[in-house]
């Protein structure tokens, strides 16, 4: 069913909505409702992973003027938030993954600290395990 | 009693001759979203979901779209939940774009009463092919009123509250009987399509309407086993509704995955892969608040 504004309408079809055809609003934008209340908030965990990926390559990236090296660390933290908004990953794991020395990411995650793209919710102890991260797509200081 | 049986001797000549013939059999056109659906004479489909859900509103979309897309296509509504000037502001709704309660309240702007005009006019040519049933609702009311009408597509919504007989069997029973009776409807040579309630989901917690499955239409496993094809109406995230296809008797077990606009009464394709990464807005300013995960 093809969606036409009230304008097309008029202008190619005689204000006739043709039979393979529904009227949109003229503002060209999807209307979208607003999510009740009761919804849990896992529903939304997709999209908005996906809008936190698409703010992070349209700015996040540019703006902290990140290194190809830091950027990696970035995007696999990024795969590893879970549901809590935190992401719990060895250094030496996302030096295997990101094809990087544990030094590099070392400094990576220093960088990405001070660039105000990772903040540490919770430092890692020997025998505690990993550190725990928050990943911001865009720059957040303070 | 007299057997009453075909033979296959009988039955495979006049088989084979069909499929000879190469005519392919009446299949209703429709729309995206619902393209997907195989409606045709004799087909029951079941729509269920938690109330709210959407049921009435895919339901009607189904049926305007088919009356608009096929043109000998006759349609019968019975919904004994909402008359039927509630379900036309339904229908002129989604038509037109305009609100449903600017519909409902009567608070049209001259721009939302011009695409209502327009959606009146739309549904002029296929109103004389669309008839809602009025109380009682029983299903020989709509055995009736589809004999009279000539209709061969029919939407019952929703399926629990129609009576049989003289409604005095409990619910279970008349829920089978009532299975019984649709597919009598689907035999004649109607398209059936139903909306169902369903039950809760217990959990450790208490119940609720999550995790719902072809066991959860409420009432009677008669419907599972008497329906062709049986899609929930399962919420997904932001404003999507998938209608998780939980049996298809014909076809393949294919999900449809929809945005629901409720305000419009629209349910329109969700994006999918990669398209969903356009439909996740990017950040529109430096500074978004989007947080990953």
């Amino acid at each position: 069913m093809r969606r036409l504004t009230m304008n097309e309408v008029k202008e190619h079809h005689g204000g006739i909505l043709p039979p393979d055809a529904i009227l949109r609003p003229d503002v060209d934008e999807e209307p979208a409702r607003a999510a009740p209340p009761s919804k849990p908030k896992r529903r939304a965990a997709r999209s908005e992973r996906f809008a936190a990926l698409n703010a992070f390559v349209d700015f996040g990236i540019s703006d902290a003027a990140l290194t190809p090296a830091e950027a990696l660390v970035w995007l696999v933290l990024f795969r590893d938030v879970k549901g809590t908004g935190t992401a719990r990953t060895g250094q030496a794991d996302i030096a295997r993954r990101a094809g990087l020395s544990v030094r590099g990411v070392k400094l990576a995650l220093r960088k990405l600290k001070a660039k105000g793209m990772v903040q540490v919710v919770r430092r890692g102890q020997l025998n505690a395990g990993p550190s725990t991260y928050r990943v911001l797509p865009t720059r957040r200081m303070g | 009693m007299t057997p009453n049986v075909t033979t296959g001797a009988d039955l495979l000549g006049s088989w084979f001759a069909e499929v000879e013939r190469g005519e392919p059999p009446v299949r209703f056109k429709l729309a995206e979203p619902f393209a997907g659906l195989d409606v045709r004479p004799g087909r029951l489909i079941l729509f269920g979901g938690a109330p709210g859900g959407g049921k009435t509103a895919a339901l009607l979309q189904v049926g305007i779209d088919l009356l608009r897309m096929n043109e000998a296509a006759r349609l019968l509504v019975a919904n004994v939940e909402m008359v039927p000037t509630l379900l036309v502001d339904r229908i002129v709704s989604r038509l037109s774009a305009v609100p449903l309660t600017a519909i409902i309240d009567r608070t049209l702007t001259p721009d939302e009463l011009e695409r209502v005009r327009a959606a009146v006019a739309a549904l002029a040519p296929v109103a004389g092919r669309l008839a809602f049933l009025n109380a009682p609702y029983s299903l020989e009311h709509v055995a009736a009123a589809g004999t009279d009408f000539a209709a061969d597509v029919m939407i019952l919504d929703y399926i629990q509250r129609f009576t049989v007989g003289d409604g005095s069997d409990d619910k279970r029973q008349q829920l089978e009987t009532a299975v019984t009776v649709l597919r009598r409807f689907c035999d004649a040579g109607a398209a059936v399509l139903v909306a169902a309630a369903v039950a809760r989901q217990k959990t450790a917690t208490g119940s609720t309407y999550r995790g719902l499955n072809l066991a959860s239409f409420r009432g009677s496993s008669e419907l599972e086993y008497g329906t062709d094809s049986a899609y929930l109406l399962v919420p997904a995230e932001g404003d999507g509704i998938t209608l998780q296809c939980e049996k298809n008797r014909f076809g393949a077990v294919d999900d449809i995955a929809t945005r629901f606009d409720a305000d419009r009464q629209t349910f329109t394709p969700a994006p999918a892969g990669l398209d969903a990464f356009d439909a996740a807005t990017p950040a529109a300013t430096k500074n978004s608040k989007s947080k990953g995960g």
